[in-house]
């Protein structure tokens, strides 16, 4: 039926499979390393955390971020805005109920009525040891923050060792504090 | 419920593209007609299916059923209705509802459309389709399920993203997905056209007006991305060789190699591998730019974890498509061996010379899109390549493209002579020139890179309309065919394109500024006023909205009213305000407040002199690939083609075989030959 059917299977045909081959491999080493390639990391990275001062949102105490000094934490960015939070939270839950688990503290980043997120915590349920707020998002400004949820792991010395973008998971969790506890 | 009735309806999608996958392939080897008609009943109860579940997700943001996560996370209480619809296919899981849904739109028209072909051949290609459905849809259902419910239910939504509230993304996702999806189609005969080991012309004549509706879908949807990149990032920019971008830019690229392989394989027999090569490589572009998209291995639009999960499905998914489909290549494709007659100096060089320059124009493209992905796997940091490489290395191939444009059209099958076509083409070249040097002196002050990049858009215009006026003059009868016309307004809007590419990068004048009311601006020939800001309440934001007057010379023209939008869940927005002309926009944009007043603002205003003849150019490129499409003679049965070719490789054999006269004898392409080929035009 073919006008010439050869007789042999040319080498040359076999290239493109090997150059896509080669892209799959590539394209693969990328999605295994867990490098996200939008987060330039962050600039606090082995610094200090920026120190704020504002109120907590359930006991409208003031709040200062230098009080945290001489113990590890988590600095945990939620909003009540913020769905992606919510499907995070049974994790911060399980992770805060265990026995040896670090201080979680819950910035309420942008939150337009105070209302609303002393609702979600009832509901949800709280795992931080202080909520303190950030109504116009100033803070997480000065964190870097890009969205929420966010964590950053702070060691006792005040550093940022890791900064989490996205929901967190208990492994992830577990793993970074032990790495925290590790340096200290 | 009908988040669950939707769910539902997806599993039953799922179920017949898996038996419409196997059942009409089976038949196909067997010589079962019954198993080979499953197909289309498969491929229309895809449609409804998938229809249905699209229209049950419309709904549930229509209704806004907060309890559904994908709704919740992409809507809000305060969007306003037209959003809601494109809030649809606003996120990840609902451009996947949208993807399969119009993979089964273009799975139907197959299916309504193909009565001509051999049974055979259907069975598979419909076959075939339903593979990719099959594909798609597990991916959707096992990963990214649209349906999926939040426990408990959220109050209220998140909101869509305000880049994504606008009517440029309303329309611009459907349009490009329908040339996305749709180079599933020459995907399909490809594949189809291999397991029946038989490459022949015939499926290309019947494939070429689905490349070319594919293609011009896919043009207008780029060229919609680039509008509404334009007026709403705030920046005035029209391209920004972001890797989303690149991701439509490189199957649109193979696209149109396709487009003149295919010619070039229908009309004269040759260039079969590489035309089977060409319709593979399209379809695994659409799919590798999904995939660039949506793993977040490249960027990701939201700053959501991105889902390596995801990520590997996809990979998995293209594996096997596109490797299963190069491993057939090697193994069946590689044996077609035509041997063709034409001189060096003939059309289908001048093709082949596109097709190579159009190719490497897009291993460029992808090189650079990639080179950063390459560099973290190879450990060598964190790179970024810049639109400055991209638009250098971009013009190094398709200048020379350009260039030959005119040639094409003029220059005969087989055999001609360079000085011949050069002759005819001297009017263009002097028309080009002159046009040229008249925009050069109008304008006064141009860098010579405009010049020169004029030069050659005008050429592309003026041996366009050359040969345009040639056919008319010459041919008696019936003197343009649809085909033709298409090709005349495809390279028309690329000139037009390139007029505005070289005109807006070079003349553009941008200025930011601080002014306060009262104050004023020049922008190349227009003076811009500011009267002040005021504040505006929107249906979700709020607004500062700009107050300025618009001159040219001492006359009032308009008032423009850009705005900086602050959105219920915190984005701010630049709301740019447009007032557009042919011959260029004026463009004003609010920055920032600069005083505690509120008076000053630092203003962007910019003149884009010609802008529009860009995506006026992309449209008749577009408008053109649908002409072609029209064209009367690709609708012919594709029976009798084959009929034909039979005979004709048996008289043929051992001879060689460059253009077989079956396809010669049809209607339509003797017109073209007869007239541009005899000797007595000139």
């Amino acid at each position: 039926m073919n006008l010439r059917d050869a007789k042999t299977i040319r080498w040359w045909a076999i290239i493109p499979f090997l150059l896509f081959a080669y892209l799959c491999v590539i394209l693969y080493l990328n999605l295994k390393s867990d490098n996200d390639p939008k987060s330039v990391p962050s600039p606090f990275l082995g610094k200090s955390i920026p120190t704020f001062v504002t109120t907590d949102l359930l006991t409208g105490a003031a709040f200062d971020s230098a009080s945290l000094k001489g113990e590890p934490y988590i600095l945990n960015v939620w909003g009540s805005w913020c769905p992606e939070c919510a499907r995070e939270h049974p994790v911060l839950n399980q992770y805060a109920a265990t026995p040896s688990a670090i201080a979680i503290i819950g910035l309420d980043h942008k939150e337009v009525d105070p209302n609303d997120g002393k609702v979600w915590l009832s509901r949800l349920g709280n795992p931080y040891r202080f909520v303190p707020v950030d109504p116009d998002g100033r803070i997480g400004i000065d964190l870097g923050v890009y969205g929420a949820p966010e964590s950053y792991f702070v060691d006792a010395e005040g550093i940022v060792r890791y900064k989490h973008i996205g929901a967190l998971s208990l492994a992830t969790i577990n793993q970074k504090v032990a790495e925290l506890n590790r340096e200290k | 419920m009908m988040p669950e009735l939707g769910q539902v309806c997806l599993l039953l999608a799922l179920l017949l593209a898996g038996i419409t996958s196997i059942v009409p392939m089976i038949g196909s080897y067997t010589e079962n007609r019954r198993m080979m008609q499953v197909a289309s009943f498969g491929i229309s109860g895809q449609f409804v299916f998938t229809g249905f579940a699209f229209v049950l997700l419309t709904y549930a943001f229509l209704v806004q059923d907060f309890s559904v996560l994908n709704v919740a996370n992409n809507s809000n209480s305060e969007l306003p209705i037209g959003y809601r619809f494109s809030a649809v296919w606003g996120s990840h899981e609902g451009s996947l509802m949208l993807w399969a849904f119009v993979h089964t739109i273009w799975g139907l028209a197959l299916a309504l459309f193909s009565a001509s072909l051999p049974d055979k051949l259907r069975a598979r290609v419909l076959s075939v389709m339903s593979m990719i459905g099959f594909g798609f849809l597990s991916f959707m259902i096992f990963t990214s399920n649209p349906f999926d419910r939040m426990v408990p239910p959220n109050l209220d939504g998140n909101d869509l993203n305000p880049l994504l509230q606008d009517f440029g993304l309303i329309i611009h996702p459907p349009m490009l997905y329908m040339g996305y999806v749709g180079s599933a189609v020459p995907f399909a005969f490809a594949i189809a056209a291999l397991l029946e080991n038989r490459v022949d012309q015939s499926w290309v004549r019947y494939c070429r007006p689905w490349t070319n509706i594919a293609w011009a879908f896919l043009t207008v949807g780029i060229a919609l991305g680039s509008w509404w990149a334009y007026y709403e990032l705030g920046w005035g920019g029209w391209w920004f060789w972001d890797p989303v971008e690149n991701a439509s830019f490189l199957p649109w690229l193979v696209g149109a190699a396709l487009i003149h392989a295919q010619a070039v394989t229908e009309k004269r027999g040759t260039f079969r591998g590489w035309t089977l090569l060409l319709s593979i490589a399209m379809f695994s572009l659409s799919l590798l730019g999904t995939f660039l998209v949506r793993s977040g291995v490249i960027t990701s639009v939201h700053s959501f974890a991105s889902d390596p999960e995801r990520g590997l499905f996809i990979l998995v998914f293209l594996g096997i498509v596109t490797g299963g489909a190069l491993l057939l290549f090697a193994l069946r494709g590689s044996r077609v061996r035509v041997l063709s007659s034409a001189g060096l100096m003939s059309r289908e060089t001048l093709l082949l010379v596109n097709n190579i320059l159009l190719i490497s124009s897009c291993a460029l493209v992808m090189i650079g899109t990639l080179f950063p992905l390459l560099a973290e796997a190879l450990n060598l940091g964190k790179y970024s390549v810049g639109a400055p490489w991209f638009g250098k290395m971009f013009a190094l191939f398709s200048i020379p493209l350009l260039l030959l444009v005119p040639l094409g059209a003029f220059c005969r099958w087989n055999q001609d002579q360079l000085g011949r076509v050069l002759t005819q083409l001297l009017p263009a070249a002097g028309l080009a020139v002159f046009a040229t040097g008249f925009t050069w002196l109008m304008a006064r002050e141009m860098p010579i890179r405009v010049v020169l990049g004029l030069l050659v858009a005008f050429w592309v215009i003026a041996g366009t309309c050359a040969f345009l006026w040639r056919r008319w003059k010459v041919a008696s009868g019936k003197r343009y065919t649809l085909e033709m016309l298409g090709m005349a307004s495809a390279h028309l809007g690329l000139g037009l394109w390139l007029a505005g590419v070289v005109l807006v990068e070079g003349l553009s004048v941008e200025r930011d500024v601080r002014l306060t009311p009262g104050e004023q601006v020049e922008v190349g020939p227009y003076t811009v006023k500011m009267l002040g800001v005021a504040h505006r309440s929107g249906a979700n934001f709020e607004a500062d909205r700009g107050r300025f007057e618009i001159y040219r010379g001492t006359e009032l023209i308009t008032e423009l009213n850009p705005e900086k939008r602050k959105y219920r869940r915190g984005e701010v927005m630049t709301e740019a305000d447009i007032r557009p002309h042919i011959f260029g926009d004026v463009y004003v944009a609010l920055g920032e407040p600069l005083d505690d007043k509120g008076e000053a603002w630092g203003v962007r205003a910019y003149h884009k002199p010609f802008i529009r003849l860009i995506w006026l150019g992309a449209l008749l490129m577009a408008f053109g690939g649908v002409l072609a499409a029209a064209e009367r003679r690709l609708r012919t049965p594709v029976l009798t083609q084959q009929e034909k070719l039979s005979q004709d490789s048996g008289k043929n054999s051992g001879q060689i075989p460059g253009a077989p006269s079956g396809s010669d004898s049809n209607s339509g392409v003797p017109a073209l030959n007869a007239t541009l080929n005899s000797p007595g035009n000139a």
